[in-house]
């Protein structure tokens, strides 16, 4: 394995930690391993995007009360989508319109999972996700990737 | 022959005499020192009858009253065994901390550090630090525990609102409803909802009627509870076992 796809796995593991401990317990309406997943999925190769989404989709349903594997499942869904946009999508701002996608499809998917339409959570959680994104984006490029990767939003 | 028995009748004549003329002036004195006396008596007497009755009479009450509590003490047992009515237990709980929460956003799921070593089962109800409702155990495991927060989707539970309206409390992501609750039932806002734990015969309170709406094409009312447990912080829980 590589530094720089274990730089990526040690951030998921944070990333992970943090959904499970959550230190802002619900104040925060945001999914750090759906996020830190999504940016693997936008900056690594399709491999590891896989290797990636198993794992985490993984351990989140491990932790999970449910017996499905949901999370196994859409992440995989999730990497295989984002590889199949960014192949045949090549403008600037592709990936900033694939998170937002993804984003909102997770959202539709989980209202539907919980039997429930919220709206006004679904909305919290899409502002808070967004602006979550940006800033871990800017840091993974900055500091893990050790580029200033200006194609990514 | 000397008699002294005949000068001493005389002598005792004349003593007698002097005697009489002596208190004579002091009979009115004498009759009433003893009159008092026996009006002092007299009332000490009336005083303490008094007394003693009025205890009678409450010894009497508090008798009978007891007799009607034993009676209605036999008639509720009596009543309790026809209708199989179990007999109250004591308050046992357990402090618990939170050691990790579920990962998805969307489920209020958090994960207790007792199990089954604990004699944790499903069903069990948490509270907080000031005995307001916090969730219900779904989930027990040898060492572990998930405890369904009241604002979870999933999380239902038969409240009241007020004296004795009774619905059904389903959490959810936004709001937290009540549903199944009759216009006739007089349900107000910042009514208490609050529920009975089962074989225990005291209230947890979950929270306050926020707003109720009138559903026009519905048979009930759209009632929304703001929950008096929202401590954002929270680390330790009490389990009633």
């Amino acid at each position: 394995m590589t530094e720089k796809n274990l730089k990526a796995l040690s951030t998921l593991l944070i990333f992970f930690l943090l959904d499970t401990t959550k230190p802002f317990v619900y104040s925060l309406a945001a999914e750090f391993t759906f996020l830190g997943v999504v940016l693997v999925c936008l900056n690594y190769p399709l491999k590891t995007s896989l290797f990636f989404a198993v794992i985490f989709g993984y351990a989140k349903d491990s932790v999970c009360i449910s017996q499905t594997n949901f999370n196994l499942i859409e992440f995989i869904v999730i990497a295989i989508a984002i590889h199949y946009f960014l192949r045949n999508f090549h403008r600037k701002a592709v990936k900033i319109m694939i998170f937002l996608g993804v984003l909102i499809a997770h959202i539709t998917i989980n209202n539907f999972y919980i039997n429930k339409a919220s709206y006004l959570f679904s909305l919290l959680f899409f502002i808070h996700s967004s602006i979550i994104f940006l800033l871990m984006n800017r840091l993974f490029t900055e500091f893990i990737l050790g580029t200033k990767n200006e194609n990514v939003i | 022959m000397y008699l002294p028995s005949k000068i001493t009748s005389k002598y005792l004549a004349l003593f007698l005499l002097f005697a009489l003329l002596l208190v004579l002036p002091f009979r009115s004195f004498i009759a009433n020192l003893l009159i008092s006396f026996s009006n002092q008596r007299l009332i000490a007497t009336q005083n303490s009858s008094k007394t003693i009755e009025e205890l009678e009479k409450k010894n009497l009450i508090l008798s009978l009253a007891l007799k009607k509590n034993q009676n209605l003490a036999e008639e509720n047992e009596k009543l309790r065994k026809a209708l199989a009515f179990k007999d109250d237990k004591k308050i046992d709980m357990i402090g618990v901390e939170i050691a990790s929460f579920d990962p998805s956003a969307w489920r209020r799921l958090a994960i207790i550090n007792a199990g089954k070593d604990k004699g944790l089962r499903e069903g069990m109800f948490a509270i907080d630090n000031d005995g307001f409702l916090v969730g219900r155990i779904v989930d027990v495991k040898n060492n572990f525990a998930r405890l369904m927060l009241v604002d979870d989707p999933e999380f239902s539970l038969a409240v009241y609102i007020g004296k004795n309206a009774l619905g059904l409390l389903s959490g959810g992501l936004d709001f937290i409803k009540i549903q199944y609750i009759d216009a006739s039932d007089n349900v107000s806002l910042n009514d208490i909802v609050w529920f009975k734990v089962p074989l225990v015969s005291y209230p947890l309170y979950i929270g306050r009627v926020r707003k109720i709406n009138e559903n026009r094409n519905g048979l009930f009312l759209d009632v929304e509870v703001k929950l008096f447990n929202r401590n954002p912080l929270l680390k330790k829980v009490f389990v009633l076992k």
